[in-house]
């Protein structure tokens, strides 16, 4: 008689809590500042949930929050695909990419629209840069890219902002 | 960041403020909950990912037997996650129901009545002591999609579950941290998942316990609810958009209802014993988590020491502070009527609108209640109040402020500033900070969630 694999069994949960502690708040920020809250959240949350059933990978990894980051885009990738087979059957359903903001659009309205429109890795390096204040090594880190590409993706995304910022200006 | 472009103030403000936000909606995920999700389908990332330096210790790279045995486990793994997750069950997995329980495949009723161990097989590698689970039930709709419920009992090699807690601070009593766990294994004929919760205290005599959508890659997709109940419940019913119900009665507390169909549910009820029902709430993506297991708020700091000097009537003065809080604090009253109970309420609306708009949900449902009330001077009075609402973090306990103005008690600027501060919307000027101080998680006017004091610092010099 075999038996059903839910969850490895916990031989490190002291180590893993640690691990989680460390790593989850630049994982979440990430993908939620890239995704929108409810997506973003779930993705972090997959993906920490990954990182505990494949433990032994994990430890041995030097960046395992950049990696975990790719488990998350995976996460979101088979959510919207799943999304968008359905609109393909006619079905209804509900596109939420991107999480509305919640906090800002009072103050500039055409900045939300502006950072909405930016990719996934430009927003997310640019709310964790400039929002969060993270410095440009702990944010490469959690995108699990390099320092000069970073800074590419901040400075593309100010232009962006800042060219929707005049527009709106008039 | 001094080489790279600083933007402009507002649009530092603007990032201030959507990352602060996005803190407070998307909360934390601690290990627990990491270790205790159902990952439905594989999440290996795409091959280039998997050798890049980040994901590769520095001493295992360059050796391309190692790296051999690494793709051959990733392959494994991706196929036993999509085996379990996605379209087909395993071949090799196998359901050894117990004498005792009994499915119909032709009508919708429950045929729960005894115990029974699921077995599957994932393929070899095997961990040994793995959670044998038992089954509760096996029930198929009448539209042919099979629901399986499980209980499984997690083995820890005794370590106890759960945070490790500082001695000084709250802690999660050993109810909240379960080592039983409902399995829930759903299948039509296209597709299968799994979805599961650990089995918590009820605060109700039922708590929805999360929603699970399968089968829409396959072109049938199937929307269940997972309910845990006591045994005050005689039924589960879950009623859908186009008039479909499910419903079961709960076995050994548990219960699942599915329809095929993308549309969630439009209602979700326990019906009692007694006849009577209790809709279940689904916000949370359908999870409800118990209050027993959520930290209490914080003690508030003390109220100010009463002045020397009071008003003529006191009953009366803390009758009229009060009726300030409950009208401006309470849902649907008529915005028109606030400036005679909110100092500088014309120079504030720009605010509560933006308060209002980044919660709405919390503003159509806000209620207050006024604890104890001191007057500092026959003008000004401080008091406890605590607001509640939904689809927002609560903060408890707080320290308001009222003044008399022009005759009329009113809720003072600074605390309504300081509410909306919670909200992520700022007063222009900001509240004094000595009447403004929030108590307890709640963050203080002008700062944000962010993770440095530079963030805070940055945020608040805008």
């Amino acid at each position: 008689m075999e038996v059903l694999r839910v969850v490895p069994s916990l031989d490190e949960p002291a180590a893993f809590s640690e691990f989680v502690t460390a790593v989850e708040p630049r994982l979440r920020r990430a993908l939620v500042a890239a995704y929108g809250t409810d997506l973003g959240r779930d993705a972090a949350a997959d993906a920490l949930a990954w990182a505990w059933q494949h433990w032994d990978r994990v430890q041995a990894m030097t960046n395992p929050a950049g990696y975990l980051w790719r488990v998350g885009q995976t996460s979101i990738r088979r959510t919207t695909r799943r999304r968008v087979h359905e609109v393909v059957d006619g079905r209804e359903f509900e596109l939420e990419l991107i999480d509305d903001g919640r906090g800002e659009r009072a103050v500039e309205p055409a900045l939300a629209g502006a950072l909405d429109a930016l990719s996934p890795q430009q927003r997310a390096a640019v709310v964790l840069v400039h929002g969060h204040g993270y410095s440009l090594s702990e944010a490469s880190d959690a995108l699990g890219c390099s320092i000069s590409t970073i800074r590419n993706h901040v400075a593309r995304a100010l232009r962006r902002l800042h060219a929707a910022l005049e527009v709106d200006d008039g | 960041m001094a080489d790279i472009e600083e933007p402009r103030p507002e649009i530092q403000q603007f990032l201030s403020q959507r990352a602060g936000a996005l803190d407070r909606v998307a909360e934390p995920i601690d290990a627990h909950e990491a270790a205790h999700r159902t990952v439905a389908h594989s999440l290996e990332p795409a091959r280039r990912w998997i050798r890049t330096p980040a994901a590769v210790a520095s001493s295992a790279r360059r050796r391309p037997a190692l790296a051999a045995a690494v793709i051959t486990a990733l392959l494994i793994g991706s196929l036993g996650g999509f085996a379990a997750g996605r379209t087909s069950a395993p071949k090799r997995a196998s359901v050894a129901a117990a004498h005792g329980s009994q499915q119909d495949r032709n009508t919708d009723a429950t045929s729960s009545g005894g115990f029974a161990f699921a077995t599957a097989g994932m393929g070899p590698g095997m961990y040994p002591g793995a959670p044998v689970m038992t089954r509760l039930f096996l029930r198929t709709t009448s539209e042919g999609v099979a629901l399986r419920g499980y209980l499984q009992e997690m083995d820890y090699g005794g370590v106890k579950p759960g945070p490790s807690c500082d001695p000084n601070q709250w802690c999660p009593p050993p109810e909240c941290n379960p080592t039983t766990f409902f399995s829930a294994e759903l299948s039509s004929t296209e597709a299968v998942a799994q979805n599961g919760s650990p089995v918590f205290p009820l605060d109700a005599p039922a708590a929805s316990r999360g929603e699970l959508s399968f089968g829409q890659m396959e072109g049938a997709p199937v929307s269940s609810y997972l309910v845990q109940t006591t045994s005050e419940v005689a039924t589960v019913r879950g009623t859908w958009p186009d008039g479909f119900v499910d419903e079961m009665a709960p076995a050994n507390g548990w219960a699942l209802v599915a329809h095929s169909g993308a549309s969630s549910a439009s209602a979700v009820e326990a019906v009692l014993a007694d006849g009577t029902t209790m809709s279940l709430t689904n916000s949370q993506g359908g999870y409800s988590y118990p209050a027993s297991c959520q930290p209490p708020p914080p003690p508030p700091p003390e109220l100010p020491p009463a002045g020397s000097e009071q008003p003529a009537d006191v009953a009366r003065a803390a009758q009229d502070v009060k009726t300030a809080y409950e009208y401006l604090f309470t849902h649907g009253n008529d915005p028109s009527n606030n400036a005679l109970y909110l100092e500088d309420a014309k120079n504030l609306k720009t605010a509560g609108d933006q308060a209002k708009s980044n919660f709405p949900q919390a503003s159509d449902t806000i209620t207050v209640e006024v604890g104890e009330i001191r007057f500092l001077s026959a003008t000004e009075a401080a008091l406890f109040f605590e607001l509640k609402y939904d689809g927002g973090a609560l903060f408890g306990q707080q320290i308001g402020y009222a003044k008399l103005i022009d005759g009329h008690w009113m809720i003072a600027r600074d605390t309504m500033c300081m509410v909306f501060g919670w909200a992520g919307a700022q007063c222009d000027p900001p509240p004094d900070p000595a009447r403004s101080h929030s108590a307890g998680t709640a963050p203080q006017p002008g700062t944000y969630s962010g993770p440095t004091p530079t963030t805070a610092a940055a945020a608040s010099d805008n």
